[in-house]
């Protein structure tokens, strides 16, 4: 780079010019990597999305300055997104909840009050609550964002003290269809394999997720493989939408929203008509079942359920850009490509026929026998951080137990209750109400009193106007445990406040099987304390008001512990050498010592430490990957399908009809509305919302406008639409873009002011399986309001 | 007070530099700005133009595109463009600006190249800023 001398003088004179004021810091290697001038660095896990990024977080005089990522991790490799690099900056922030806040009624103000009258407040409101209208009368709400620790010890208190199922998480509201379909399909839950398929995969096949923006550092992994290799790898983007992940895609399939059953039923028709399928591997690993009864059908039966979709036939259902030509090229690249993975979030799970959807997937694997070999693997993309390792593994859903049980099998009941010390019975036999359920009982008065911990529904959830109206009545006493005050804690008569991440010690358990501590690094501000100490301290004050002993055993193991390693590190001692042991999920391995030595974590089966400590089973069924494949083993095969699920040990390959949309449009509402995330902000924006770089890039919701659409409509950029359902109308700042197909519509989840919530207007129907709502598709009507206004970002403020 | 209308002078004399520095670099085929070489291999501070809060509350590329398209198609085309690295990730927002961010914003994502760095210079010196080509 030769500078001409006009440029050397400039640069000269401004580099002396800037020396002079010190503006200008020297370079030098050894303070390249330190950021910010930190005493210490620690290492944990991003505290947002699913991937599980490890990093450090820089403190300087005990507070949080800095964060950067961990080279080694198998996870992210040293990579973070914007919101990893600066999520510490709001942990000091002001409006940060720092005592115990309480009101008799919700039209009241709060005021302060000590934890002791708070965990007094709590176990009598429970306590009453039980006594007059039952012990089904209670609830816990919880979430993907828990630790493990945390939904583990709230749903013991719960089953065990409480003698209630009514436990739940918000993944019910992201991740049942993919539990519901991997249980249904491969007989156990999570993925087979993880990211290290990545680099492995000439084939991908990224359907109904953005992960470009809701899972970024992942997809930097598939995007290096791409980029690498240009001409061996293909990318396959299915979505209705044009996004950020479709830049990488060499084909780009954009179908109506909800015809993704019938395009992958036209992928299966293609792999069984040309014979694309592994013969030897569905004769030796796979059986064809249908219906509620699962009736086992052969290939031939399977073949004649796929008549109606054939490519040219599925493409006239798909609409949009769908060719059969471009159906069967899928297929074919799917098939015999080296490696084939899937990856797929809450296009495939929020939907009414979401196990099915979730099923289909599972079929093109199982039939090109594209599992359990480097490259090839069905990986549902994780939303939460620990959506897997607490709530789904933790027993943090009404019809499940801790390692993988289930509630309604009385043995698994009664092993559960022996791991804890209290009489069988203890736990009911029956499930207890699923989310929607749960919130329609709270409209119902059916339930009186529930603890809402780190999640908002009064804002998450779908439909959201009814069910916030039923938490603000004061016929249902409601406390809300969290950092921040959000939509929910506005419906709350007592708020907690609670120890952030890194401020308190647990684990998470991400996307890949692959559980990640995060140790405290720094104390938490004010009176603020972990969870797991606040459900030790309620459970032995419900004891005394129920005059239970059987609540206070829930515990017993945990006295004494201080909240801020000892309790945790006691209540995963537990969860794993007990719960976890013998279970697919055996953790037992993965104490904390072993997890505080790794750079990353330790993917399950995991039943030894050495074997822990080399990161685990990268390949769930394989021999020579999963130890349990050697101990489950029933013959000499080199895959062996254990799920719990599948008696026959085996993968079932489902036929599944297409079925629309629970709300299609009609002549009233003519469009299709879908919603999602972008990459700046987190859910419901409690969080993001209070960084300035992350709130500045997206300050509001958007709705994504197809060209098309907007001209017919009249839209310009940033003009104010508004978008009406048969549940109600907000209004949003149109962007006009070649995103969302021509009759479709894209809003942005994440806005918490009321005109532009958008969960006002989306339907709340579920899938009859998983009970998972159908977020992704509705019917709406929209019409341009006005040119541009200057509208305020809005984030929820305490007594408003 | 001398020393401080000095400083002021010298901040100033430094961005008008690097601003004309810009401006007489910006039409050149390879797009390239002008940055500093290994000579002053310093972050630099922006002197961003004022802007009203609510102007604020736009994304950078928002008006970056149309003030600075060579930069912003360097960028959307490199893989922190296809990969999502937004500006503020590394320039900062508003309140601590870098025309030239320290190698140490680099680090956070990439300590292991950072500190391996064969060179005495800058990261962007082979690499090139906004394009950033690998290996």
């Amino acid at each position: 780079m030769s500078l001409t001398r006009r440029d050397f003088i400039k640069r000269s004179a401004a580099m002396t010019a800037a020396s002079y004021v010190g503006i200008n810091l020297p370079f030098t290697h050894q303070n390249a990597a330190q950021a910010a001038d930190a005493d210490t660095w620690v290492r944990g896990t991003c505290r947002l999305c699913g991937v599980g990024c490890r990093l450090e977080m820089g403190v300087r005089n005990g507070r949080p300055v800095a964060l950067r990522g961990v080279p080694k991790a198998r996870t992210n490799y040293g990579y973070l997104c914007m919101k990893g690099m600066l999520f510490y900056k709001i942990m000091q922030h002001p409006e940060r909840l720092k005592v115990p806040l309480y009101r008799a009624r919700k039209d009241q103000p709060f005021r302060e009050i000590s934890w002791d009258e708070a965990l007094d407040i709590a176990a009598k409101e429970f306590a009453d609550a039980v006594r007059k209208y039952g012990n089904d009368s209670t609830a816990y709400y919880g979430s993907g964002q828990c630790l493990t620790e945390e939904t583990y010890l709230f749903q013991k208190v719960m089953r065990g003290g409480l003698k209630t199922n009514n436990v739940e998480g918000n993944p019910r509201l992201c991740m049942a269809s993919a539990v519901g379909g991997y249980l249904t399909s491969f007989g156990a839950d999570e993925p087979i394999g993880g990211y290290a398929n990545v680099e492995r995969s000439y084939c991908m096949f990224i359907i109904g997720s953005n992960m470009a923006e809701a899972h970024p550092v992942f997809f930097r992994r598939v995007m290096r493989q791409k980029l690498d290799n240009p001409d061996k790898v293909k990318i396959i983007n299915a979505d209705p939408r044009i996004s950020p992940t479709s830049r990488i895609a060499d084909m780009h399939m954009q179908f109506r929203p909800g015809t993704d059953l019938a395009l992958m039923n036209a992928m299966a028709y293609v792999i069984i008509d040309e014979e694309l399928y592994d013969q030897k591997f569905i004769d030796d690993y796979a059986v064809f079942r249908v219906g509620k009864d699962a009736k086992q059908v052969d290939l031939a039966s399977f073949k004649a359920d796929l008549e109606e979709y054939s490519p040219e036939k599925a493409a006239k259902i798909c609409g949009g850009n769908i060719t059969a030509d471009d159906i069967r090229t899928a297929a074919r690249w799917f098939a015999t490509s080296q490696g084939t993975l899937s990856m797929w979030c809450m296009g495939i799970n929020q939907r009414k026929q979401g196990v099915w959807a979730n099923n289909l997937i599972h079929n093109l694997h199982i039939l090109t026998g594209q599992l359990c070999k480097p490259g090839a693997d069905s990986l549902s993309l994780t939303g939460q951080p620990n959506a897997c390792g607490g709530v789904r593994e933790g027993g943090g859903l009404c019809h499940i137990l801790p390692g993988h049980r289930v509630v309604a099998n009385e043995k698994q009941r009664n092993q559960v209750e022996d791991a804890w010390g209290i009489p069988h019975g203890r736990i009911p036999p029956k499930p207890g109400y699923h989310t929607m359920a749960m919130f329609e009982a709270v409209n119902e008065k059916k339930i009186r009193a529930i603890w809402i911990n780190c999640t908002s529904p009064a804002q998450s959830l779908p439909n959201v106007t009814p069910y916030r109206k039923g938490m603000q009545s004061d016929d249902v006493f409601i406390v809300c445990s969290d950092i921040f005050p959000t939509k929910t804690t506005e419906c709350a008569n007592l708020i907690l406040p609670t120890a952030f991440h890194f401020e308190k010690t647990g684990v998470y358990g991400c996307t890949e099987r692959r559980s990640q501590i995060t140790p405290k690094a720094v104390d938490a501000p004010g009176e603020a304390m972990p969870e797991v100490w606040m459900v030790r301290e309620w459970a032995l004050r419900l004891a005394k008001e129920l005059n239970d002993p059987v609540i206070k055993q829930c515990v017993a193991p945990f006295m004494d512990k201080e909240p801020d390693y000892e309790l945790p590190k006691a209540i995963w001692d537990e969860y794993t050498q007990k719960l976890t042991k013998g279970r697919d999920n055996d953790l037992r391995g993965a104490t904390y010592e072993v997890l505080e030595s790794m750079d990353d974590g330790v993917q399950w089966p995991a039943p030894t430490k050495e074997f822990a400590l080399t990161g685990g089973t990268v390949m769930k069924f394989v021999r020579g990957s999963d130890p349990m494949a050697e101990t489950e083993a029933k013959d000499d095969k080199p895959y062996q399908f254990y799920g719990p699920a599948h008696p026959d040990r085996k993968l079932w390959i489902w036929s599944r009809p297409y079925v629309g949309a629970g709300e299609e449009p009609d002549a009233d509402y003519p469009l299709y509305l879908s919603t999602g995330r972008i990459i700046d902000h987190w859910h419901t924006t409690s969080m993001t919302g209070r960084i300035p770089e992350l709130m500045r890039a997206n300050p509001y919701s958007y709705v994504e406008i197809n060209p098309k659409d907007a001209a017919r409509m009249g839209v310009r950029p940033n003009d104010m639409v508004e978008i009406e359902t048969r549940r109600g109308k907000v209004e949003m700042p149109a962007k006009v873009v070649e995103g969302p197909m021509e009759g479709m519509l894209f809003a942005y989840w994440h806005d918490m002011d009321e005109d532009r919530m958008i969960n006002k207007v989306v339907n709340d129907a579920y899938d009859p399986g998983s009970k998972e709502p159908e977020f992704k598709i509705c019917a709406c009507r929209a019409r341009r309001i006005s040119g541009p206004k200057a509208l305020k970002p809005y984030i929820t403020r305490l007594n408003e | 007070m001398k020393k401080i209308c000095a400083a002021i002078l010298a901040v100033g004399a430094v961005v008008l530099l690097v601003a004309c520095s810009s401006a007489v670099t910006g039409g050149k085929k390879d797009g390239a700005q002008s940055g500093p070489t290994s000579e002053s291999a310093g972050p630099i501070l922006a002197q961003h133009p004022p802007m009203s809060a609510q102007e604020k509350l736009r994304p950078c590329v928002e008006c970056h595109k149309e003030v600075t398209p060579e930069i912003y198609t360097q960028w959307y085309n490199s893989r922190h463009g296809i990969d999502i690295v937004k500006c503020y990730q590394c320039h900062g927002t508003y309140e601590q600006m870098y025309k030239v961010p320290p190698v140490s914003q680099c680090a956070i994502c990439h300590a292991g190249e950072t500190m391996n760095n064969p060179s005495a210079q800058p990261c962007w010196d082979c690499h090139l800023e906004h394009t950033f080509k690998g290996h």
